[in-house]
């Protein structure tokens, strides 16, 4: 099949699929070229080094097009500082410039609604050029046809010249990651090279405060002596990461009082080195100091009404709406959680989302408390539950709105939460 | 000293779990992490956004429906991948814990990260042919599709909100090129990690 025909069978697939994009509909007429620009190797960055081999991506469609694109053509500029090294598919032109060369396909007629052809292009940096300086490579489509929207026509990406060097820096999980005496501590600690260079033999080192131990890791460490854990990360390439989880104990403080427990503040000390110089080594160090939390739940609930004109008044015959806001924000998970609204009568639910699990009505006062169950709730979770109510009543003495939240665990703090809402009549 | 200041944002609503044109592939979270829940949109942006995965996933069937009427295999279909998108009530969704923002839609659930189909350490040479014999890189490909598709209507990319924001016209970072349709994927201040995503604003 003819190149031409290929891409007008796709068209009028592509065609027929455009009733999907409803809300979203492509309302412009005629041809719509677009170029879209990318950097494709390893490293996606903008940024080179001089001497640098690099890859770019050229995206050229009619996607939003609803009229075919005649004697289309797309150019690329190579600038002086760049050398193409290879292009796919290749160049149909080049032309030679004062500040470089013009790369040029003569693409014919792009049916409507093609999708993207694409062309790649393998690049290398002049090993001249100057630290800071910048390079824009553009690509511009044309057509011989009057287009309805030239917006995307053009495109261009400009790579910033830096320094050539490994950049470590280290991210660690530790500081958001639960810090109780009962159980081990599990983190991460990240090492990502910034630089334009590979970070060869790369290494990274805890040093662990005193009181605690270190218990395992994913890699495995190739030392741990004493409270100093290293591991080699071997080659990290520019823009690429190396993880390592980490546990540690603090079981040694288990027999500590608990409010000195609770004052304790220790620091982790993270390292990170290479073989090979570094250009910038002020964050391949980091210090994270953290104090021992009390290994229990801290469940709360916020009540909040909206739909009132005014703040504290329930409009009577009106909706309004209860916001129940919920989570856990201590250190260890909690099960079985489940929240209730106690709404007194007068009030008449409507809905909620999500719906309620059951109901019970208190026959004494003519209030209903429904109920919903959540399930676990871990370290920091959290969820909104919104209940439609229709304000029928309110009596003289105003309307009283109660949530609870509360988890299986019995008898420890921060099992269980209330949040009132108070409201008079408008 | 600058100051930022953030409301809570009312009614966002986590992205749907469950879905067969997109997946969330967001890392810390979860138990344990950084942020636990960072997967949440307005209800604008997180119909949009599956509105989007829909859409390239059609396009993509569509495409290979077309390469097996003329002969050629069909490439795999990619799914969109969601990373960050916002905090359950907005707010400062700090990428490395320092309270320092991130992208202005990410702290209302207005915009969010798509993966980039394993660019940078996951990168693959993959190739699919198209009818015509051309031989494409399928990595570049998805994401050149998913660029057009997420163009204006649809959205815009970041550009502004990744420090692309220096007034000088001809600065490599400047506003001006940003509006120009150039795409970032450097940042000064080192967010290596910003270039395997792309982040696409839905409803600013």
């Amino acid at each position: 099949m003819g190149e031409g025909r290929t891409w007008l069978f796709v068209t009028i697939l592509v065609l027929s699929s455009l009733a999907w994009c409803e809300g979203r509909s492509f309302a412009l007429h005629g041809s719509q070229l677009n170029v879209t620009m990318l950097r494709t190797d390893a490293d996606p960055r903008l940024l080179i080094a001089p001497g640098q081999t690099f890859a770019v991506s050229i995206g050229f469609s009619n996607l939003r097009g609803d009229a075919d694109a005649h004697g289309s053509v797309l150019k690329v500029s190579i600038p002086t500082g760049f050398t193409l090294k290879g292009a796919n598919p290749a160049a149909v032109k080049i032309i030679p410039g004062r500040d470089g060369e013009d790369l040029v396909w003569s693409l014919g007629t792009i049916p409507a609604g093609a999708l993207p052809k694409v062309f790649d292009l393998d690049l290398q940096a002049s090993a001249d050029l100057k630290k800071n300086q910048e390079i824009t490579i553009p690509a511009v489509a044309s057509t011989t046809d009057r287009e309805a929207d030239h917006r995307d026509e053009r495109s261009f990406v400009t790579f910033l010249v830096g320094s050539a060097g490994a950049d470590l820096v280290i991210r660690s999980t530790l500081l958001g990651a639960p810090f109780t005496a009962s159980e081990p501590t599990e983190f991460t600690a990240e090492v990502t090279n910034l630089g334009l260079t590979d970070a060869v033999d790369t290494q990274l080192k805890l040093l662990l405060p005193a009181k605690t131990q270190f218990k395992s890791s994913s890699p495995s460490p190739n030392d741990a002596t004493g409270n100093s854990v290293v591991w080699k990360l071997g080659t990290i390439p520019p823009a690429q990461s190396r993880s390592v989880t980490i546990r540690v104990t603090l079981e040694v403080l288990r027999t500590t009082a608990l409010d000195y427990r609770a004052k304790l503040k220790l620091k982790f000390t993270f390292d990170a080195s290479s073989s090979n110089p570094q250009i910038n080594t002020a964050d391949s160090h980091l210090e994270i100091t953290r104090q021992v939390e009390l290994a229990e739940q801290n469940l709360n609930v916020w009540l909040n009404v909206e739909g009132a004109d005014q703040p504290g008044e329930l409009p009577v015959g009106r909706e309004v709406t209860y916001e129940m806001t919920y989570g856990n924000f201590g250190g260890v998970s909690a099960s079985q959680v489940s929240l209730s609204l106690k709404l007194p009568g007068g009030l008449d639910l409507v809905s909620a989302e999500p719906p309620a699990a059951r109901s019970a009505t208190d026959d004494k006062s003519g209030g209903i408390t429904f109920s919903w169950d959540v399930g676990d709730l871990g370290i920091g979770q959290s969820g909104i539950i919104r209940s439609r109510v229709h304000v029928v009543s309110v009596p003289p003495d105003g309307s009283l709105v109660g949530a609870r939240i509360s988890s299986a665990a019995k008898d420890t703090a921060g099992n269980a939460a209330f949040s009132l809402r108070y409201a008079e009549r408008k | 000293m600058v100051v930022h200041a953030y409301a809570k944002k009312q009614n966002l609503q986590p992205m749907p779990r469950s879905d067969k044109d997109y997946t969330l592939d967001r890392p810390g979270e979860g138990p344990g992490g950084l942020h636990p829940q960072g997967l949440w949109a307005t209800p604008g942006t997180a119909r949009a956004f599956a509105d989007l995965a829909r859409v390239f996933r059609n396009y993509q069937e569509t495409h290979n429906s077309a390469l097996v009427a003329c002969g050629q295999i069909a490439w795999p279909v990619a799914l969109l991948s969601f990373n960050d998108i916002a905090l359950p009530e907005g707010g400062i969704l700090d990428l490395n814990g320092d309270w320092v923002p991130g992208h202005q839609t990410h702290n209302k659930g207005e915009g969010g990260d798509l993966n980039r189909f394993g660019a940078g350490a996951g990168m693959s040479s993959a190739k699919g042919t198209e009818c015509d014999g051309s031989k494409y890189n399928l990595q570049n490909w998805y994401a050149h599709l998913l660029l057009d598709l997420g163009s204006p209507p649809a959205g815009h990319w970041d550009c502004t909100d990744l420090q692309m924001t220096n007034s000088t016209p001809n600065a490599w970072n400047s506003a001006a090129r940003c509006a120009a349709g150039e795409f970032p994927t450097y940042t000064p201040s080192g967010a290596a990690w910003f270039p395997h995503r792309l982040h696409l604003h839905i409803e600013d």
